[in-house]
This record gives structure tokens, C-alpha cells and sequence, in this order.
């Protein structure tokens, strides 16, 4: 997928932009989907996310950081959101609700919707670990902690995550339907 | 292997961090144990459930560029941005300034009113004054001998044959012994203003006349100070052209003119008019006595009294040209000649000086304030009314907007859908 066509591509910004944050995209839509639980939700912050990132591709020194500086930005985004439109988030839920009711029969309760049970760190590496796949050594570069620390954290989140899913009988809810 | 070994390495089993030999005996017990093979593999539903569920989102639908654009986040456009918000300086700026021009007008006005700084009418006139008289002075330079360009020439000639006109017929109308009355206007500068006014009041005491009015002013030019005087002085008919010539003598003449007028036809008519009252009045006295009845006699009384009252008023008109008569008026304005005087030290009282003007803008400075204040007070509801307004508009382009905004979530709904 190409956001900025290359045709168009007059500057740096958009040559950076196209080598370094093209290729995230994907995995950073579906963090934040996962990340806030609502798919409309999510497409504007990946909008607001590109294009912060875009303006401020410059501060970025390190191409390396690439992924940890992305997620970081999504997840502050996602924060502010929730920080400024604590009331038209709420109404936005609803609406999201909604739109969920309309896909129940095709997605059924998608088992992302339990993450949001999870604090914000242990959300971050489920979603990072189980859902993008990302292995230890990445999750620990993106995180900016240490490798074996990654793995006493994801056991935690983990365990927390299965004990809702097992409370919810959301497994055999999933074998009725 | 106990089953709390197995809990603690389920996940590094499940994410393939464990040596071949461990994974194998890890396998081995939960083949074996019931609890720990429903245990993993639960973990195993859930996180392969979240792997497909990373699968199963909306594709993304986001044109950036065109976002972009919208936004006009485009690093050129950026500059643009930068340059409206620069724009938006320099209408602050603008404000300032012109809010800082109509407060010092008001300062300046208030200055004004204060009398900080004086009013320059008084020298402008005085200056205009003596750009008129620059003609006359020049008569009198050629008299001196003072040489004058040719030009100039042909008009103080003229001049002087209007003066000579002038004495011609002042001398006429004396001839023919009519009822005239003389008056003269003479202006002169002169070195000492003291010594001056010494000798015109010498004049005034030797030639029997007597000052009406004086005025008498302080004037400055630049640094210098000057006096300027005034007199309406009263001389007798004998005495006035003694006079005229005496004050000429005093200083340099800038100006000066006597004209005549004849009152001869107004004298005699009103004395005419005088003799017929008389006659009236006579005659109404002989009907007074031959008056039988009361009504009569009080018609007669009234006509009387008014008629002597005429007499009276057209009398006093006679005894006020006769006054006039008797005594020509001279009109007199003397000034200093400063630019002659030596040079004046400019820090004379220069302390004094400083202290006036601080004082001045001092209370120059303190009107200001309370003008802004009342001005401030008096624009007050107009403020407060133009604030409402600016509010409720605000509000109203609120609603408006978020109307907007919800009709746009609505369409991004359906976008979905």
C-alpha cells in the first residue's frame, strides 16, 4: 500500500516517509485498533498518527527507532484522544457499539474487545507479541526495555488476559456459536 | 516435573524460547497431566484467536495526500501557514499601533487643553501683523535713505501720495469748520519699551490728553521676550495732529493712518429734529392751558413726557459728538525691537524653565490618565454589548460546526457500513 505516491515525491519528508513509515503502517493500524477497540475510532488516529509522524519525521535521528517512535506516537495519540473527548468518546463507543451490532453476525464478539480490560503496558505487548507478532528482541527495541524483562511482563499480561477470557466464557461461547 | 514448573515455562514453550530437551519433557507432562493440557491449550485457542483477529480488520481507508493537502500540512504549505500566523502578528501589531497613535492623540489633545504646550495663535497673529506692515517700513527706510530694491520703489511712492491725500484732506476739512471727528491708528517698534512709554505718557500729560485704555502684553520670540502695548488715547482737536507727529518721533513707525469723519449731516439733523420738538412741545403746552377736561389734560401730560424724552435722547446723542469732537482718538500699539538686543543667554533660568515643564507635563500626564479613564468608562457598554455579541455569534458557529462535524460522522458511519 502507498499513502504518498511517489510521483509527487519532491521532497525529503515524503522520501522518508515512504522508505521508513510505509512499511509500519499495517502493523500500526491494527495496534490501534486492538489499542482502542474501535475500528472507525482507529482510522482517525492512524490519520492523525501518519501525519504527525510525517511533520516530525525530521526529529527522528535514529532510522533504527523507527517502530519504537511509531507506536509511541499511536500511543499518545490514543491517549490525548481519550483525554480530550472523554464525553464524545463515550458517544463514539456507542456508535461504535452500534456498528458492532451490525457486524455481530459476521465477526461475532471479536476477542480483541477483551483487551481493553488490560491496562495500557500489558495491552501494548499482547497486541505486539500475539497479534503483529513481533519477537522478543523487537518488542524490547520498541518498548525501550530489556529483553528479558519483556518476557516477565508478557507472562503477567498473559496470565491476566486468559483469567478475563476464561471468566467470560467467551471460549465456549465461541464453540455454541 | 511438577506442575507449577510447567505453569511458569508454558509461555516460553508456546513462543519457542526453550532448548529442544526442555520443550520436549514440557510436552511430555502436559500429554500427561489433564489439568495442564487444558491449560495450554486454552493459551494456544487465545493466541491463535488473536493472531486471526489481527487479520480480520476493515481495510485501511486513508488518502493521505489528500488529507494532507486538506490540512495544508504540506511542508510548503506549512510555510504558508507560518506565514499567515506571521500575518496574524503583524495585524497584532497593526492594532498596537493604531491603538498606540489614537492614545497618543488623546494625550496630545489633552496636552493641548492643559496648556502644556501653548497655544501659537497669539505669535501667528503678531507674525502676520508684521508681514503687512513690512510695506509701510519700507516707506520709511527710503525716507531714512536706506536703500531699497526698484521694485519696490513704485509702491512706497504711491504711498506716500496717499499720505500726503490723506493730510490734504484732513486739512480741507479743518478749513470749513464742520462738525468732524479724528481719529489715528499708529503702530511703532522701538528699542526701549520703558523709556517709550515714559515718553508718550510725557506726551499725553503736555498736550492735555488722556489715556483711555492700555493693554499691556508679554510676547515671545524664541528665547526672547518682548512687551507690546496698547493705548486708545483721547487728545483734544487742538493737540491731535501735535500729538501724531510727537509719537512718530518715539520710535520706528510700522504703520500709521488718521482719517476723518464728517458728522456735519448727522448733527445738523439731529439738531433739526430737536427744534421741532421744541415747537411740539410748545404748542402742547398752550393746549395744556387751554384744557377744560381731565382726560384731555392727561392726553396732553403723556404727549408731553414722551417728548421730552426724545429732547433728552437726541441731546445726549449732540453731547456725545461733541465729546468726540473735542477729543480725537489716537490708537497707539508700541513694541520692543528685540532682534536689535544683544544675545540672550538661552540657560537663563533654566532651572525654572526645566521645573515649569515638568510641572506642566506632569499635569499634562495626570489629565491624560483621567481622560483615558473616563474615555474607557464611556465605551464601557459599547465593550460589553460589542463582547455579547461576539459571544453569541461565537456560540452560534459552534453549534454550527458540530452540527457539521456530526453529519460528517454520520457519512463516515454509512462509509463503513
Amino acid at each position: 500500500m502507498k499513502l504518498l505516491n511517489d510521483k509527487n515525491i519532491s521532497t525529503n519528508a515524503k522520501k522518508k516517509f515512504n522508505k521508513l513509515i510505509e512499511p509500519n503502517i499495517n502493523n500500526l493500524y491494527k495496534f490501534i485498533c486492538a489499542y482502542t477497540g474501535d475500528v472507525v475510532l482507529s482510522q482517525d488516529l492512524l490519520q492523525e498518527c501518519l501525519i504527525k509522524a510525517y511533520l516530525n519525521i525530521d526529529s527522528l535521528k535514529d532510522e533504527k527507532k523507527i517502530k519504537s517512535w511509531l507506536f509511541c506516537i499511536a500511543t499518545n495519540c490514543a491517549k490525548d484522544y481519550f483525554k480530550k473527548n472523554k464525553l464524545q468518546f463515550e458517544l463514539q463507543m456507542e456508535v461504535a457499539d452500534e456498528i458492532n451490532r451490525h457486524y455481530e453476525i459476521e465477526m461475532k464478539q471479536d476477542i480483541t474487545q477483551f483487551l481493553l480490560y488490560l491496562n495500557s503496558d500489558e495491552r501494548k505487548i499482547i497486541i505486539l507479541k500475539d497479534m503483529l507478532g513481533y519477537s522478543y528482541c523487537e518488542i524490547a527495541d520498541i518498548l525501550c526495555i530489556n529483553e528479558s524483562n519483556v518476557g516477565v511482563q508478557l507472562y503477567r499480561a498473559r496470565d491476566k488476559f486468559k483469567e478475563i477470557i476464561i471468566k467470560s466464557n467467551y471460549l465456549e461461547k465461541r464453540v455454541e456459536l | 516435573m511438577k506442575c507449577s514448573d510447567v505453569k511458569n515455562k508454558i509461555y516460553a514453550l508456546i513462543d519457542n524460547q526453550l532448548s529442544s530437551s526442555e520443550a520436549q519433557a514440557l510436552l511430555l507432562h502436559i500429554n500427561n497431566c489433564a489439568v495442564c493440557k487444558k491449560e495450554y491449550d486454552e493459551l494456544i485457542d487465545i493466541i491463535s484467536e488473536l493472531k486471526d483477529s489481527a487479520q480480520s480488520f476493515p481495510a485501511i481507508n486513508i488518502n493521505l495526500e489528500e488529507l494532507l493537502e486538506k490540512r495544508n500540512l504540506y511542508p510548503e504549505e506549512n510555510k504558508m501557514k507560518k506565514k499567515k500566523l506571521f500575518f496574524n502578528k503583524n495585524i497584532i501589531k497593526k492594532v498596537i499601533s493604531y491603538a498606540a497613535v489614537f492614545f497618543l492623540g488623546i494625550a496630545l489633545y489633552a496636552a493641548f487643553t492643559t496648556g502644556l504646550i501653548p497655544m501659537s495663535s497669539t505669535r501667528s497673529v503678531l507674525d502676520s501683523s508684521n508681514s503687512t506692515v513690512s510695506n509701510y517700513s519700507g516707506s520709511n527706510l527710503q525716507k531714512d535713505g536706506s536703500s531699497i530694491a526698484t521694485e519696490e520703489e513704485q509702491n512706497d511712492s504711491d504711498d506716500e501720495i496717499r499720505d500726503n491725500q490723506n493730510d490734504m484732506m484732513i486739512s480741507e476739512l479743518e478749513l470749513s469748520s464742520d462738525k468732524i471727528i479724528y481719529n489715528s491708528n499708529i503702530v511703532i517698534e522701538v528699542d526701549d519699551y520703558d523709556l517709550a512709554r515714559e515718553n508718550i505718557l510725557n506726551l499725553i500729560e503736555t498736550n492735555n490728553a488722556f489715556i483711555q485704555n492700555e493693554d499691556k502684553n508679554i510676547s515671545s520670540n524664541g528665547n526672547l521676550d518682548y512687551y507690546t502695548s496698547h493705548f486708545i488715547i483721547r487728545v483734544p482737536v487742538d493737540n491731535f495732529k501735535v500729538l501724531n507727529e510727537k509719537i512718530e518721533k518715539i520710535g520706528q513707525v510700522q504703520y500709521s493712518s488718521s482719517y476723518a469723519t464728517n458728522v456735519t449731516y448727522e448733527y445738523n439733523d439731529i439738531e433739526g429734529i430737536i427744534a421741532q420738538l421744541e415747537i411740539q412741545k410748545n404748542r402742547l403746552l398752550e393746549l395744556y392751558k387751554q384744557a377744560d377736561k381731565i382726560a384731555e389734560i392727561i392726553e396732553i401730560e403723556n404727549e408731553l413726557a414722551r417728548i421730552n424724552t426724545e429732547i433728552s435722547q437726541n441731546e445726549s446723542i449732540l453731547k456725545n459728538y461733541d465729546r468726540k469732537i473735542e477729543y480725537s482718538t489716537v490708537e497707539l500699539s508700541i513694541s520692543e525691537d528685540v532682534s536689535q538686543n544683544s544675545l540672550v543667554n538661552p540657560f537663563n533660568d533654566i532651572g525654572k524653565k526645566i521645573k515649569s515643564a515638568f510641572i506642566n507635563s506632569i499635569n499634562a500626564f495626570m489629565s491624560t490618565v483621567v481622560m483615558l479613564c473616563i474615555f474607557i468608562i464611556k465605551i464601557l457598554p459599547f465593550i460589553i454589548t460589542l463582547l455579547i455579541i461576539f459571544l453569541i455569534i461565537r456560540i452560534i458557529l459552534k453549534k454550527r460546526n458540530n452540527k457539521k462535524q456530526i453529519e460528517k460522522n454520520g457519512n463516515n458511519d454509512s462509509n463503513v457500513k
